[in-house]
């Protein structure tokens, strides 16, 4: 790989840790939520959201465990979309586990 | 290739600038959201020539921006390729219908990007030339047809281009082909029905072909694309329910309702033969997209009449025999 290439994804990969952060203090927010007034709409659309955009850019940018995580919970959300279905127990046990990565992505 | 990426994510813009640039695509325009990409397309002095869109962004999603796009006769053929971690059916079969080119799974691997924009841009190379050797010419529509040619056949339900149609199937064959089945049409004849054809009245022909045939489809999912002559290949998730001889008979009901006309007011008598379907269910991604061919070629030979098709199938006698 040449120099420039990895030196401008080492820039996007700061850019994205830094975004990390704030994406994961909503997606606590949202967690609390959940726990505290069970899996409505508005909550169950956070989570969706925040977990789309972290499986979209953190595989390509090496953090594998934690794409494929964000990726579980989306799919999770959308498989159960408009059916009612989704299980509460279920999607928390994502959630704390894509909490814990964005913690530490690495 | 001049380029126009759109996403919502700072970050995959910033990934994507990196990934275009390393595998030689300098040319790029990046835009947040589908609004400003349209505005930005309504300021272009020179036409983009490739669009990469996320789906999932707020305001208006990336399948509604191909909308946009492909209702502008500049970008009506125009790749487009959606970029996007949405993997589920529904936005597969959604983008192509709406008018994608390709699909491209997030996370972005380099190599598969870079196998898919060469792609683009040789198609983007071919169409340019191609182009240049029109200008300057007669009118083209009036031009005889060259009939071999693969039409790009607008606003019908369910009929793309052929590249698309290769890249849909490449793409649900990574999720599941099961209970999907390819099959063939061909027009009987065609050679001579459409002999001494215009291009415009060539088009014009094949189009109310591949309306009856959409009609015909349906309610099944299906795509449909129209490969040179009289050929058509396509998709449909009736699987076992496709019935070829079924299907053929209310196509050429719905042709004898449309009534066609050649441009001097003779009838064109169309008739058809459709291929018996091609299970797709545990076919690899390759093997997929030849059975479109291999359909579109069982078709062919039905067209012909019995005679014709003992003399297609003899091996040739060799001399002294």
């Amino acid at each position: 790989m040449n120099g420039d290439f990895l030196a401008g994804m080492e820039k996007v990969r700061v850019k994205f840790l830094s975004e990390l952060s704030v994406r994961k203090q909503s997606l606590n927010d949202a967690y609390s939520a959940l726990v505290a007034e069970g899996a409505d709409d508005r909550v169950i659309q956070d989570i969706s959201w925040i977990a789309h955009k972290v499986s979209g850019s953190a595989a390509t940018l090496g953090f594998k465990e934690l794409g494929r995580q964000a990726s579980r919970t989306e799919r999770l959300i959308l498989q159960s979309a408009g059916d009612q279905t989704l299980d509460d127990g279920a999607l928390r046990v994502e959630v704390v586990e894509l909490l814990r990565l964005m913690d530490d992505p690495s | 290739m001049k380029i126009l990426a759109v996403d919502d994510d700072e970050v995959i813009r910033g990934l994507l600038a990196e990934i275009l640039k390393i595998i030689g695509f300098t040319d790029v325009t990046f835009a947040a959201s589908g609004k400003e990409a349209l505005n930005i397309l309504q300021a272009a002095k020179d036409p983009f020539e490739c669009f990469l869109l996320d789906i999932e962004m707020p305001g208006m999603t990336g399948i509604t921006l191909v909308t946009h796009i492909r209702k502008m006769a500049e970008y009506a053929r125009t790749p487009i390729l959606m970029v996007t971690s949405l993997a589920e059916r529904v936005y597969v079969d959604n983008a192509f219908a709406a008018g994608a080119t390709d699909y491209v799974n997030k996370p972005i691997d380099v190599g598969e990007m870079h196998a898919r924009l060469q792609l683009v841009s040789e198609l983007v190379a071919e169409r340019k030339k191609a182009k240049g050797a029109h200008a300057g010419g007669a009118d083209v529509a009036l031009a005889p047809a060259d009939t071999s040619e693969r039409l790009h056949i607008e606003n019908i339900d369910g009929v793309i281009d052929y590249l698309s149609l290769e890249n849909y199937l490449l793409q649900l064959s990574r999720l599941s082909l099961f209970g999907n089945c390819a099959f063939g049409v061909a027009i009987k004849d065609s050679k001579h029905l459409f002999q001494g054809l215009s291009s415009y009245e060539f088009h014009s022909a094949i189009t109310d072909v591949a309306e009856a045939l959409s009609e015909c489809l349906k309610p099944h999912r299906f795509f449909l694309a129209h490969i040179g002559g009289g050929d058509f290949a396509g998709i449909s998730d009736a699987g076992r329910q496709f019935d070829a001889s079924e299907f053929e008979t209310a196509v050429s009901d719905k042709l004898r309702e449309m009534d066609l006309y050649y441009s001097n007011g003779r009838p064109m008598m169309v008739h058809l033969a459709v291929s018996d379907p091609i299970q797709l269910d545990w076919r690899s991604s390759r093997s997929s997209v030849n059975a479109l061919l291999e359909a579109v070629g069982q078709a062919e030979q039905k067209t012909l009449s019995p005679a014709d098709a003992l003399i297609e199938i003899q091996p040739p006698v060799k001399p002294g025999h």
